[in-house]
């Protein structure tokens, strides 16, 4: 009897313990690791000693680590917003056909998404060549001059943001047609007898019941872009100059072009703070219950 | 009741969290110093698991030998194939010992070694790019081929394969890694264009800009502008430009002698000046080589951009390869000089092919090494896989082929290799200089700073980061 | 009350019929539009793996006159694309069932229980999002990790990683179904005599089907275009996964473009597979109007 009264009020517990485990031992263990070799020093992973916070102090008094993470910080919420509400267009037009149509829309807005990352944005760099590239070909052909990127500041972080947005459309649209599809008609139907039009429909009704597929791509599409260095380093390479050196190429060079692994386990984790800092802000707006 | 449950739980969940820190705390990094303990139980560890994978190790008098490379020896292109021979040749004769490649994304392969190291399950034939050789050494991750193969090679032998990169990595007068995949910087050039202009080959750097100078124009046929000379100076995916040259032939080293930079001075800015120059003075090179990747500089010269770039010799095949035109007008030539006699340095580079310290097959591991660069294996090397040969009795072997006017810039590489080769230092960390010369090229050209103050930043940055 | 569902026969009611079809007209047009804008990559790189290797490079850049050939496919095959798909089947294959099975538990579990401990073990799901996405920054630490447990370069390492990278998003996905159905059904459903198995393996998974295909998609993308971890964890030549396969023509000696567009393309096409099956239940609305009437 105690046993079994037990079991069904910690049920809940014991539902979620076999994925939680997996969590836990696959991602956030190794978080601690990296806490711990961050206070020490590891050149080429050789044991150079404990060195206490001076990782994280040599990070905060460089000033190009604080123009990276601001630059990404730009770049990130800049992509993951337009892929949003593109992402939320493509789910609205969507869900109101059906049939070969929807199929369609939904394919178009799903490739930038399937086809591999380093492929896709391999492609977007031959394409963007500033001589041999296909958009400057055409634009050529048809008597324009044709677009300096790669060259120049401004557009590098323009274009890394569009091809980041490219990117994850399909990912928002996906979330957000599935959380459409679960909006109950008769609502919809109670509304507009109730003489709402199309526009207050979306804002009232709509819109608040997908809060939740809203809230998890946004979070999901912001970790991603800002998580991502793919896209930056062969796109732009961080450059030209720094103009758009995201904190994951700093990362990632950190590890493995300078091999200082001390410092890299430092700024993960702060990283990975700054990943909890909009994720908290988030849910924050949107005011979620779990 | 409810106190009692309470409790369980949180001696259940104690369990768990404190069982899971343990696991990740046991992670740490191993202290180099001494790894032979920690060896034998991973080992230990290892061979107790079953898989469907190979394990290095002695069963039933067979040995296996893992090798990490990036080469595939099941894949069709010609080095995998060459490999593939190789191993077929090897096994036959000893039919005790079984070779497993495993091959690796060449990105990923040296950290990933440098891990393994750590953790006591690296292979047991590593190919190390030679940037990390002076780290593979202080990591202590390499066994001298001396105590393996070596000691029974008589002078001749050696002497057949004693040169730059045999010498290699040497500490203590011990040979660690035999190099593979030899590379060599030299100007890629289109034979075409230049006997259509009729042009020589530039002996001194101010004829090589003449020349650049008179190859930068609107092609006719393609329409696409021509520059004369393609640079890249992207700070990620990196290969030595030309003001490396510039400050070996008249420094000779690019470090001092404790490893740090020396490229913060006159020399260093009249390398890093003459470089921009081709962009803002001759006009032999476009802007776009502010963050043009190597890559690209391959891709936009077979499209025609460019007359001349400066390229490892080891992708000649690749590039004849892919290139629309006629494949026999992709040429190689040494990089001039100042005053016109021989030739200005240039890196050579490769991978160092060495047998882990903590092998369990160490010696049948120095056998396949060793069979890697036996005559027949470097013929194999150099007809099928477009290679240098590391052999000189290769080279003699083969005169045919290398009187081929398609191989002729295998001996002129190897020219350039033995007369004006330089070898980077590994008594000393060198990480990432070539990435530090190119960003000290984009200072100046993207944010406008003066050629001696971007060389002392990054010679700054260069030394807090490998000496601190 | 019947519902008419107006979306089922795709037509809107709207005033009249010239309204309608002019919009459709537009919506092609834009369709069209849309297609190039967001496909012109990944066109360009189906016609370059169409061509011969020699033209891939010229400029002028050719779409039309170019000799058709199929030598890149038949050189991916060669070079071990058949195996690595085989493998990506299986790698991504189980981490959708494993997937699926924990993270609907798990969902059940934090959807309709309260529990001490509740808060902090969704507070883990959320920070696993960016744990999972941001791995690649720990890669040598996790591998080292991974070595210790003796979990690295086995048939069940990725889908064990893959499974742990996703799970946190295919809770929530499913939490938020969960989320959506009536506590009404499952009451129902228990006066009825079902037992709390039966509803939780039979009745949810039924009632939010769309969510279950959205995790579903989810998890085999993130298991079929994952690189770096299974670049660093996997060592076994035939343990290599799709992505593998098409990074090995990104090689030391230069890219093989032929090789690297036909091995990306047809990696694509299991993933619009799935699409084409899991597509229809994640639009199917099969929840709507169950309660009333």
């Amino acid at each position: 009897m105690n046993v079994k009264k037990l079991l069904h009020n910690y049920l809940g517990f014991l539902l979620t313990l076999p994925g939680m485990l997996l969590i836990i031992m696959i991602l956030v263990v190794p978080l601690f690791s990296t806490l711990y070799s961050s206070f020490f020093k590891l050149d080429h992973l050789q044991n150079g000693g404990y060195v206490g916070s001076a990782n994280y102090a040599s990070l905060f008094s460089d000033p190009a680590i604080w123009y990276s993470f601001g630059i990404t910080i730009l770049i990130t919420v800049a992509s993951a917003g337009i892929s949003m509400v593109l992402g939320l267009i493509f789910a609205l037009w969507i869900d109101r056909r059906t049939g070969m149509v929807a199929y369609l829309i939904q394919l178009i807005g799903l490739l930038p998404w399937v086809i591999s990352m380093m492929v896709g944005t391999v492609l977007w760099r031959w394409i963007l060549n500033g001589d041999t590239g296909l958009l400057n070909y055409f634009l050529r052909s048809l008597g324009f001059s044709p677009i300096i990127i790669f060259e120049s500041k401004t557009a590098s972080v323009v274009t890394l943001i569009i091809v980041m947005a490219w990117r994850t459309i399909g990912y928002s649209m996906v979330m957000i047609l599935a959380g459409l599809k679960g909006v109950d008609n008769g609502l919809l139907e109670a509304a507009r007898v109730d003489g709402a039009n199309t526009w207050q429909v979306l804002t009232h009704i709509k819109l608040p019941l997908i809060k939740t597929p809203i809230l998890l791509s946004t979070i999901v599409l912001t970790m991603s872009n800002f998580n991502n260095n793919t896209v930056p380093l062969i796109l732009t390479g961080g450059g030209p100059g720094t103009a758009t050196n995201v904190i994951s190429l700093e990362l990632y060079r950190m590890g493995f072009t300078y091999y200082k692994f001390g410092q890299a386990s430092a700024l993960s984790v702060l990283v990975f703070l700054v990943n909890i800092v909009f994720v908290v802000l988030y849910v924050r707006m949107i005011k979620y219950d779990i | 009741m409810q106190k009692r449950s309470k409790r369980w739980i949180a001696i259940i969940l104690t369990g768990i969290l404190s069982l899971n820190l343990l696991a990740g705390c046991s992670a740490k990094p191993v202290p180099s110093q001494d790894t032979g303990v920690s060896n034998k139980e991973s080992k230990e560890d290892a061979s107790s698991q079953t898989d469907s994978t190979a394990e290095s190790g002695q069963t039933d008098g067979e040995q296996v030998v893992r090798m990490w490379t990036f080469l595939d020896p099941a894949a069709a292109d010609g080095r995998g194939k060459a490999l593939g021979e190789i191993i077929q040749n090897f096994e036959t004769e000893n039919p005790n010992i079984k070779i497993v490649v495993e091959p690796q994304d060449w990105e990923q392969m040296t950290p990933k070694f440098f891990a393994a190291h750590a953790a006591g399950n690296a292979p047991d034939i590593i190919w190390c790019i030679m940037d990390e050789m002076g780290a593979a050494l202080d990591l202590g991750a390499l066994e001298p081929l001396e105590n393996l193969f070596l000691k029974d090679w008589s002078e001749e032998e050696i002497a057949d394969i004693d040169d730059s990169f045999f010498n290699f990595g040497t500490r203590d007068g011990l040979h660690y890694q035999i190099t593979h995949s030899r590379n060599y910087m030299a100007f890629y050039y289109r034979a075409d264009l230049f006997e259509e202009k009729g042009l020589s080959i530039p002996q001194t750097w101010d004829e090589f800009v003449e020349v650049c100078q008179a190859l930068t124009e609107v092609d006719p046929q393609t329409g696409i502008q021509r520059y004369g000379f393609g640079q890249a100076f992207n700070v990620d995916k990196v290969d030595p430009q030309i003001m490396t040259a510039r400050l070996l032939e008249k420094q000779g080293n690019l470090f001092t002698e404790e490893g740090k930079a020396n490229w913060a001075n006159e020399t260093g800015e009249e390398a890093l000046k003459f470089q921009l120059d081709c962009i803002t003075e001759y006009g032999i090179t476009p802007e776009a080589a502010v963050n043009l990747t190597g890559e690209e500089l391959f891709t936009e010269f077979a499209a025609g951009k460019y007359a001349i770039i400066s390229g490892g010799a080891v992708r000649v095949p690749t590039v004849r390869a892919d290139v629309p035109f006629d494949p026999g007008a992709v040429q190689l030539m040494l990089y001039p000089s100042t005053d016109g006699n021989g030739h200005a340095p240039s890196t050579i580079n490769g991978w160092c092919v060495g047998v882990w310290s903590g092998s369990q097959v160490k010696d049948a591991a120095g056998k396949f090494v060793e069979a890697l660069m036996s005559p027949e294996a470097d013929e194999l090397w150099v007809t099928e896989g477009g290679q240098l040969a590391i052999r000189k009795s290769t080279m003699e072997k083969l005169g045919d082929f290398y009187q081929n006017p398609d191989n002729k810039y295998l001996t002129i590489v190897a020219d350039g290799i033995t007369n004006a080769g330089w070898p980077q230092p590994t008594d000393y960390p060198i990480s990432s200089w070539k990435n530090d010369l190119n960003r000290a090229a984009q200072m100046v050209m993207v944010d406008g700073k003066s050629v001696s103050e971007a060389l002392s930043t990054v010679a700054g940055d260069f030394d807090t980061r490998n000496g601190g | 009350m019947i519902f008419k569902n107006t979306k089922k026969n795709g037509i809107k009611i709207t005033g009249n019929g010239d309204i309608k079809q002019g919009a459709s007209l537009l919506e092609l047009a834009l369709l069209l539009v849309l297609f190039f804008t967001n496909s012109t990559p990944i066109l360009w790189g189906l016609i370059t793996s169409l061509k011969t290797r020699r033209e891939i490079l010229v400029y002028p850049p050719r779409f039309i006159n170019f000799t058709f050939s199929w030598e890149h496919y038949q050189n991916v095959f060669d070079n071990g694309l058949g195996l690595g798909m085989r493998n990506s089947l299986l790698y991504a294959g189980c981490t959708i069932v494993l997937g699926l099975i924990l993270g609907l538990l798990a969902a059940y579990g934090f959807e309709r229980y309260s529990f001490p401990l509740k808060k902090i073990l969704f507070y883990i799901v959320i920070a696993g999002i960016p744990l999972s996405i941001g791995s690649a920054a720990m890669l040598i630490p996790n591998y080292l990790y991974m070595m210790n447990l003796g979990l690295t370069n086995k048939w069940y390492t990725l889908i064990l990683l893959y499974t742990a990278y996703n799970l946190p998003m295919a809770i929530w996905i499913m939490k938020g179904g969960i989320e959506a159905i009536p506590l009404e059904i499952e009451d129902a459903a228990r006066i009825d005599g079902c037992s709390r198995a039966y509803i939780i393996t039979r009745l949810i998974p039924r009632l939010c089907l769309p969510s279950i295909a959205s995790s579903a998609l989810f998890l085999f993308i993130g298991a079929w275009n994952e690189f770096i971890t299974a670049a660093v964890m996997i060592d076994s030549p035939n343990l290599r996964s799709i992505q593998l396969v098409i990074y090995y023509f990104r090689g030391f000696f230069g890219t093989d473009w032929g090789g690297l567009m036909a091995s990306a393309m047809v990696a694509v096409l299991p993933i619009l597979l799935v699409f084409s099956v899991l597509g229809k239940l994640m639009v199917s609305g099969l929840t709507q109007g169950a309660v009333k009437g």
